[in-house]
């Protein structure tokens, strides 16, 4: 049996090594991380071709998080080039194929988001997704959803979703208030459904009454949160909650870069966002203290480092949102957004070591 | 002018040894924070899951050692510790109360002053046993005594109140000194006591950190306009030819804070110096010396793909530019804006009419095939 495992997890090894043009730390891990993640090849053409910072930023701290999973782990960044549909989506299935004798998956993704415009269906927004290496060809929540559940329960036990809108609160099943569209299922709040249109950025903070993270839409679902831990159940507040076997943190709405900087009046040491993912997961794989710690206490960890002592996560502008203005299409440069970390599930997991 | 202020220590700067002559670890002082500030009794509680580590951040300069630690109750409770000390003193000390509310752990301040000074002076007796320079006694009485005896009923709202270098404030649940350089707020060197509704949370970094004295800025209007000018030439070298920046409209966000002076001494930054786009900061700095650092964020009057601005940041003290970047949002972008949507790869898994068209394509072929077998084996059979 132990050999047969050693086989399989072999062979999963060498399917990593092989179609994402990763180092394999350990052949008998049945632990697996991975850091994903692409930028929108389209801007290129604006600008990024000369010289781009945040990809060089996004890349390092992938590698960053990588080299700190320890060899219990099977880890591989795969940022840039090895993400693709096809390499993500093989490791999914691989992960959760119980023959390959994986407990436990870890991810950590960061680069741009994309949905259908037009008339997106499902409201309000369509399916969400991720971009990839290929052209035109994205990693979406409808597809990720059948492969973390194909043999039961997912897998995929904490998910850090740094991309734009991928960790939203965009439905309610129950509606009752103005505002509810019941063909969607949500309410349409403006700010977070719908964008505030000001020639300055607001000064108050939306209200959302939207408290799920996904929903079934025909025969698939929708939303990434409950793509990747394949559960509804998540506590919509996991920073405070200390249930459930899934944690997910993403944002709700626009994110910033990796390589911004928090606004002023919001941050005592002016590092920029990239220093709060790098002390999050030095916390949570007990790089700092010599033991893991708790998903709550490493995100206030990382909010003390990254924005000054006088901050907690729960303080910090991470948690209490700001507005950012939607900046694609001309036009929309007075469309604003209010935007925020959410952290589902957890708050007291401990990633195993 | 910023120039060098001189601060009241009333201990030497020295984190490791007490003043009886013992060698206290991180982890003792950790614990003696929770009985003899706190009013934890620990003698309630198992410890559990003890681990300390020892960091050296700022380039090697600085001792972090953090530890932490669960604490047990015979109801099978727990509340998490941890707490990190840079070279002594107490950057940050956590201590959080899973699932439920503090209150019924500790007994916080109902919301006097005089509570408020009293878990103070606690932490003041705790400060001088271990050693740590911290805010001058005499000047924080002072300061309690300026505070007006009733607090705001918000605890998210305080009283500030300055009184020369110093400044206090004061809320229904916590207490806290910064220290102030021409009036500016010092987040770096100040002392903060929070207690929340499930965790209650200490640093005190006031002796840790002494300030420089220069700023080559004279404010915000002239660090606005260089910075500025160092944003029309990024966009020029950055932006592909046929872009056109647009300014018109501009608009800025300002920043200035005091920051280590090798705050960005670590390894990702240093990783990122070597690709060229790392924060540039003078080795020649000291650890802990706090520097003046301007930021400024300068949005386009239209945004090109996801960049929507740039941002700058410069040491204030030499006028050296830490940073010139882009600054923006990772795309909720349509990857396809100008294209047909169903040149994509981007099916609708859940478009009933297009699985009803491709049901009522599939069987009305499968029908056409069996009709025609049956027409053939018919035939053949004649």
């Amino acid at each position: 049996m132990l050999a047969k495992k050693v086989v399989v997890c072999i062979l999963l090894s060498l399917f990593l090594a092989l179609f994402s043009g990763i180092t394999v730390n350990s052949a008998t891990a049945s632990k697996v991380a991975m850091q994903w993640g692409h930028l929108n090849y389209q801007l290129q053409t604006y600008n990024l071709t000369r010289f781009n910072n945040e990809l060089s930023w996004e890349n390092t701290i992938c590698s960053s998080v990588n080299s700190m999973f320890s060899s219990s782990w099977l880890h591989a960044n795969s940022y840039g080039s090895s993400t693709t549909p096809t390499n993500v989506y093989n490791v999914l299935d691989n992960v959760a194929n119980p023959s390959n004798g994986v407990t436990w998956s870890t991810t950590f993704w960061v680069g741009d988001f994309t949905h259908p415009w037009g008339n997106p269906v499902p409201l309000p927004f369509g399916y969400f997704g991720c971009f990839t290496n290929v052209t035109n060809s994205y990693v979406w929540d409808y597809e990720i959803y059948p492969r973390t559940t194909a043999y039961g329960a997912s897998k995929q036990y904490f998910t850090f979703m740094w991309t734009c809108a991928n960790g939203g609160l965009y439905w309610n099943p129950i509606g009752g208030l103005p505002g509810y569209n019941s063909t969607g299922g949500f309410y349409d709040v403006s700010g977070i459904i719908t964008p505030v249109v000001s020639s300055t950025k607001p000064t108050w903070v939306p209200t959302n009454l939207n408290n799920i993270y996904g929903r079934s839409s025909g025969s698939s679902i929708v939303g990434m949160p409950y793509a990747w831990a394949g559960t509804l159940g998540m506590s919509i507040n996991g920073y405070s909650s200390t249930s459930g076997s899934y944690t997910y943190i993403g944002w709700e709405n626009s994110s910033p870069f990796m390589i911004d900087t928090p606004p002023a009046g919001s941050t005592s040491t002016n590092l920029q966002y990239l220093y709060f993912v790098y002390y999050f997961y030095r916390s949570a794989l007990g790089i700092e203290t010599g033991t893991p710690q708790t998903i709550t206490d490493s995100l206030n960890r990382a909010a003390e480092l990254t924005f000054g002592s006088n901050y907690s996560f729960g303080t910090s502008i991470l948690n209490t949102g700001q507005w950012f203005n939607e900046p694609n299409f001309p036009g929309f440069e007075d469309k604003w957004f209010y935007c925020r970390l959410r952290v589902y599930g957890n708050g007291n997991m401990v990633l195993p070591t | 002018m910023i120039c060098l202020f001189s601060f009241f220590f009333i201990f030497s700067v020295n984190g490791t040894s007490a003043v009886d002559g013992k060698v206290y670890s991180s982890m003792d002082k950790l614990q003696a924070v929770l009985s003899d500030v706190f009013g934890l009794d620990l003698s309630k509680y198992s410890i559990v899951d003890p681990s300390s580590a020892i960091n050296y951040e700022y380039g090697g300069s600085v001792k972090v050692e953090g530890c932490s630690f669960k604490l047990v109750d015979a109801k099978g409770g727990v509340i998490t510790v941890r707490g990190h000390f840079y070279n002594g003193y107490p950057h940050s000390v956590s201590v959080r109360l899973v699932d439920g509310s503090f209150y019924f752990v500790v007994e916080p301040p109902r919301g006097s002053v005089g509570e408020l000074q009293a878990v103070f002076e606690r932490y003041m007796a705790f400060a001088q046993k271990y050693d740590i320079a911290t805010v001058d006694m005499s000047v924080a009485l002072d300061l309690f005594s300026k505070v007006p005896s009733s607090l705001p009923a918000s605890a998210l709202s305080s009283v500030d109140v300055s009184l020369d270098n110093w400044m206090i404030h004061a809320s229904k649940k916590s207490i806290g000194f910064s220290y102030l350089v021409d009036g500016v707020e010092v987040p770096n060197k100040s002392l903060r006591i929070s207690y929340e509704t499930d965790r209650v949370t200490l640093y005190d970094c006031i002796g840790l950190y002494s300030v420089s004295e220069v700023n080559v800025f004279s404010g915000e209007k002239e660090f606005e306009s260089f910075a500025f000018n160092l944003a029309q030439k990024f966009c020029g070298s950055f932006f592909s030819e046929e872009v056109k920046v647009d300014w018109s409209g501009m608009r800025s966000e300002i920043g200035f804070n005091l920051v280590p002076g090798r705050i960005y001494d670590n390894p990702i930054n240093n990783e990122l110096l070597e690709q060229g786009t790392g924060v540039k900061f003078s080795k020649d700095r000291d650890a802990l010396t706090l520097y003046p650092m301007w930021t400024g964020v300068f949005y386009l009057g239209r945004a090109v793909g996801n960049v929507v601005g740039v941002q700058v940041g410069v040491w204030g003290d030499t006028g050296e530019v830490a940073y010139c970047y882009e600054y923006g949002h990772l795309g909720s972008s349509s990857p396809y804006p100008t294209e047909d949507v169903s040149a994509s790869d981007s099916v609708n898994p859940a478009d009933d009419s297009l699985l009803w068209l491709l049901f009522v394509v599939v069987l009305s072929i499968a029908v056409a095939s069996i009709a025609a077998v049956a027409v053939f084996v018919k035939r053949v059979r004649k």
